[in-house]
Formats: structure tokens, sequence, C-alpha cells
């Protein structure tokens, strides 16, 4: 389940989850292919002992992405959230800065609840929301993907919630589109039931699925708890990202949630990014993580 | 003629049957519970509570039937297996709030019950549909709704029963809007009844700070012992590293009226 630290590319065939050594694995450049690369978590201005500063290792994972582009392209970055770790202008503004130099063609971010506990999000969404709708949700499409971002971070009892609102708008999205159209759905919090103890998953996160039952090829995309989980069921695989800045603990193996020590010269191993490859022809989309440890 | 009289002997048969079988409670019988201290036979359900008088009338026309000793039993209510259905509901009705002992409950339970009530009402979540379809009357209007959230609201209540709704500005705080704070400002990391980021919140105010058992707190909060009440919360909640430096909340509250609010919520949920 949980994995972190050498580079992994899963492939889904059929719903069998497969994997290889990244570094081995070349992706294929075929027409119509595309990839684009997730971060999330950078929790710019988190100063503690196991991250001193988080806008160093976010700016390390904008340069690694940068590095592979000579070697695989990626055409979009996404930012699944918490963005800053207390929705102050200025690191907000710091983000954005390092953010702008990753050599992508579009950037897109949602907020976590680390952006929006102080004015209701307000700040995010002059920073990061234009052209956005209500609490910061939107959808486009890229290269026959269709792309969705939700905002779950306005949340009771720790959990991730997204409300009749979203849900409302998310189908009739959704109601235009052939069920053979590709899905990427993508938000903060984890949209499955991870670890509802620690608040890992989503309210009604199951309703938002069961609108996505008829299509073919749906890919989840998380962040908020800072590890790799990954699960594939039926049509649809599931993922969380890496934190650009702090792991945390995995299920149940601390009292409560937070930020995770790791030892002097292992951050790196345990910080990263997700690359998601697309290939037409193929059922699913194959997600590829990398520490910040390996090298392009 | 003959089969006529089996039909007929059938029936009285089968009605007997479920009479006796109705004498039986495998859920409990609700009927045996209707005197209470605060509750006496002959009394009017509420008549000494605090509560607006609008807001009772709601309250004992669309609750009272299974939230109270003071069921009205329908003349099916004696025959199994419908008895038992009904004593099973209010047996239920009555454990999370029995309206007979209103008077007797302690002042946080009542805030929180307050709350609670004009949101299953404003949700129509209660009365339950299986009520409704036999009761038509029983369905909370917009009229009833609005009561029932003025008296959640109410924070001055006479002795007359006449409650003055509170403006947002003034006065000691909305649990109501508290609840919509709480969710938007705090519950990206806090539950009220179990610890997640930051410790639990259930039963917080009269707490002192740093103690709750399983969460690991700041050296620095734990050393303050911070008595966590309306002025303490509000201090914390404005600044808290004014309050307690080198603690590990880095979240604030900015507006005074969220901070009323939100401490009015934290108040209704005593425990």
């Amino acid at each position: 389940m949980a994995w972190a630290g050498t580079g992994l590319l899963w492939t889904f065939a059929g719903g069998v989850p497969t994997s290889r050594v990244f570094a081995s694995t070349p992706t294929p450049a075929e027409a119509g292919s595309f990839s684009f690369v997730q971060i999330s978590d950078s929790h710019i201005g988190f100063s503690k002992p196991v991250n001193m500063d988080t806008t160093a290792t976010l700016e390390a994972a904008i340069e690694k992405i940068n590095l592979s582009q000579a070697k695989q392209p990626a055409d979009l970055l996404l930012h699944t959230g918490d963005i800053s770790h207390i929705s102050k202008p200025e690191q907000f503004d710091t983000a954005k800065r390092v953010i702008a130099n990753a050599k992508v063609d579009g950037v897109f971010f949602l907020p976590g609840e680390h952006d929006v506990a102080i004015d209701g999000g307000a700040l995010y969404r002059e920073h990061f929301g234009k052209g956005t709708l209500g609490g910061g949700w939107y959808s486009f499409d890229h290269k026959g993907v269709h792309f969705i971002g939700l905002n779950n971070v306005v949340m009771l009892d720790a959990m991730g919630s997204i409300g009749p609102q979203q849900l409302e708008w998310m189908t009739k999205d959704l109601s235009g589109l052939s069920s053979s159209t590709p899905i990427v759905l993508f938000a903060h919090i984890p949209l499955w039931m991870i670890y509802p103890q620690w608040g890992w998953g989503t309210d009604d996160g199951a309703q938002a699925l069961s609108l996505l039952k008829r299509f073919g090829s749906v890919t989840v995309l998380n962040g908020h708890i800072h590890q790799i989980v990954q699960k594939v069921e039926g049509n649809v695989s599931f993922h969380t990202a890496m934190s650009t800045a702090f792991p945390q603990p995995a299920p149940g193996t601390a009292p409560h949630a937070g930020p995770k020590v790791v030892p002097a010269g292992q951050l790196e191993s345990v910080l990263g990014v997700t690359t998601v490859n697309f290939v037409p022809r193929n059922s699913a989309l194959a997600v590829v993580d990398s520490s910040l440890q390996v090298k392009s | 003629m003959s089969r006529a009289i089996v039909v007929l002997a059938g029936i009285v048969a089968v009605t007997a049957l479920s009479l006796v079988l109705g004498l039986a409670h495998p859920f409990g019988n609700p009927r045996e519970t209707t005197t209470t201290a605060t509750d006496a036979p002959g009394t009017l359900l509420l008549e000494h509570a605090l509560i607006p008088v609008e807001a009772r009338s709601v309250l004992r026309e669309k609750c009272a039937d299974c939230h109270s000793a003071q069921t009205r039993w329908p003349w099916y209510g004696r025959f199994a297996p419908v008895s038992w259905l009904l004593e099973y509901d209010i047996g239920e009705a009555q454990e999370q709030m029995n309206l007979s002992r209103w008077e007797s409950l302690p002042d946080a339970d009542i805030l929180r019950l307050r709350v609670e009530i004009a949101g299953v009402a404003r949700a129509h979540m209660m009365p339950p549909l299986r009520y409704r379809l036999l009761h038509h009357d029983a369905q909370v209007t917009d009229g009833d709704i609005k009561v029932l959230k003025d008296w959640a609201r109410g924070d001055v209540v006479s002795k007359l029963g006449v409650s003055e709704s509170t403006p947002p500005n003034a006065g000691p705080g909305d649990p109501v809007r508290g609840r919509l704070v709480f969710a938007s400002r705090c519950g990206g990391c806090h539950s009220l009844q179990q610890h997640r980021e930051g410790p639990k919140l259930g039963g917080v105010v009269g707490r002192t700070s740093g103690t709750e058992p399983g969460f690991l707190y700041s050296a620095a909060l734990k050393k303050a012992a911070v008595k966590w009440d309306t002025q303490s919360l509000d201090k914390w909640l404005a600044d808290p590293a004014a309050l307690v430096p080198m603690n590990n909340m880095y979240f604030h509250v900015a507006k005074t009226e969220q901070r009323r609010d939100l401490i009015a919520y934290l108040k209704a949920y005593g425990n």
C-alpha cells in the first residue's frame, strides 16, 4: 500500500496493477499521449525541526520536474492543496513565485484546509482561484481527458466533505460527456475512506464517485495525508501523493495525524512528485511517484 | 354460510392472538415510564420549562408523541407486532431526548439539544417519515422551523418564556452560527469526539489546557495549564501564540463575533 523511496511505475491493465522500477522505463511517445505532474502539500511557512525550510523543498520539487521535462515532458502541473501553511499572503506569494518556475504549459490549483482556515479561502481564491466556481472548483479538458477539481476542505470532524452544491455542479458537468472520456478527479482530501479514525476520507466522497460509474477510466488524485496510498476498484484507480514539505505517519502508527520527524538526511526520500502518463488506448493512466532523492 | 363463520372465527382468533402477543414487550414498555419527577400525571408537558410559548407548542405537537412520557397511544398500539414497533421507536426516542425530563437536564444538554432540534427540523429528518405517514399534520412547517431556530439562537429567556433573539454583534454568541464557524475554521484539524491532528474539542470548556489523555500536546501548552473558559478561549482563538508562546496551534479566528459564536457552540457541546 504505502510506498516511499525509489521510483516505481504503476500501470493498470484490466484493473490489475503491475509495477516496474521507474528509472528503467522511459515511456514511449505515442500519438495523443501526454503526461502531467501532481505536487501537493507544500505548506509554505511551516518551519519545524522535521523541515525548517519548506520553500527549499518545494523549489527542489520544481527543479526535479524541470529536469525530467527533457526526457518526458509534462504538459500540466496540478497542485492538490495545502499550498500554504496558514494562508498568509506572503506564503501564497512565495508559493506562486516558486511554482511559476515550472516549465509546463499550465498550472492548476485546489485549496487544502490550510489554505482556507483563516478567511474562508478569500485570499486563496484571489491568488489561485481565478475563473473557478464557488469555493474554487472547476473542470477543464486537455487532449481528450476531462479534469475535475473539487474543493472538499469545508470540514466537520476533520473529515473532507464536498457538499450538495458541488455534487450538483459535478452532475451537470459530466452530463454531456461520453462514457469513454477518461476522467481525472482531483481534490485535496482523499475521496475514499483511507482511515476515518484520523479523518482521512471524504464524508460524501462515495456520492461523487457514484457519478463516475459509467466512465471506463477514472483516476482519482489526492493529497492531505503526505504519503502514497493507492487502490484500484473496478474502473477507478485512487492515488494519494507525497508532500513536498514533510511526511505523516502511516494510518494507525501514531496516536494522531501530524508531521512525522524522520532521521537526518532521510527527508528527501519521503517527499516527492507524482507523474501521470496518459496513453489513449490504455484503459487506465499510469501513475508514477518519485521522491526528491531520485535525481532527474 | 359455514364458510363465513370460519372466516369470522379466523379474524377473531388472529385479533385475539395479536392482543395477547401485544401483552409481551420484547423491546421494553415505554408506557411504564409515564411518571417522572418533573412530569407528574395531569401536568402539561414543559409547563414550567423556560421555553418560548411558540417553541413549546411545536415540541408538544410535533415531538412529544415519541420524545416524552406523554405519548398519545393510538388504538392500534395494543396489537402485536405493530405494538412492538411503536414501543421500540418510542423507547429509542425517549433515550435520545425525553421532554418530560427537560427541566432536570443540565444547561449544557439543553443548549446542545436546542441546536440539534433546530437542525433536524430544518433538515426534515424529524418527525420521521413513518410517523408522518400516519400523522398527516406532524410535518414541521417553515413557521415551526423558524420558531425552533429562533429558540436555539435565543440566549435570554425570561420566566414568561419569551425569548430575545441575539443580534449578530452582541450578546453571548449563537451556537447555530458557531457550528458553521467550527466547520469552516476548525474542522480541518479538530473533531468534537476524537483527537485528529488537533485534540478533541467536545468538553473543552472547563478543561485545563494540555490535559486530554492520548494527545501529544506541545510542552508549552501543558506547562501553561490554562483553564478554558469564555475569556481564555477568546484570547486563545484571537492569537494562540500571544497567550501561550511556542504552542502548536497555527490558526486563529480573527473576528470577535465569530469567536463568540464558536465559544457558544463549544459550550453547547459540553461533553
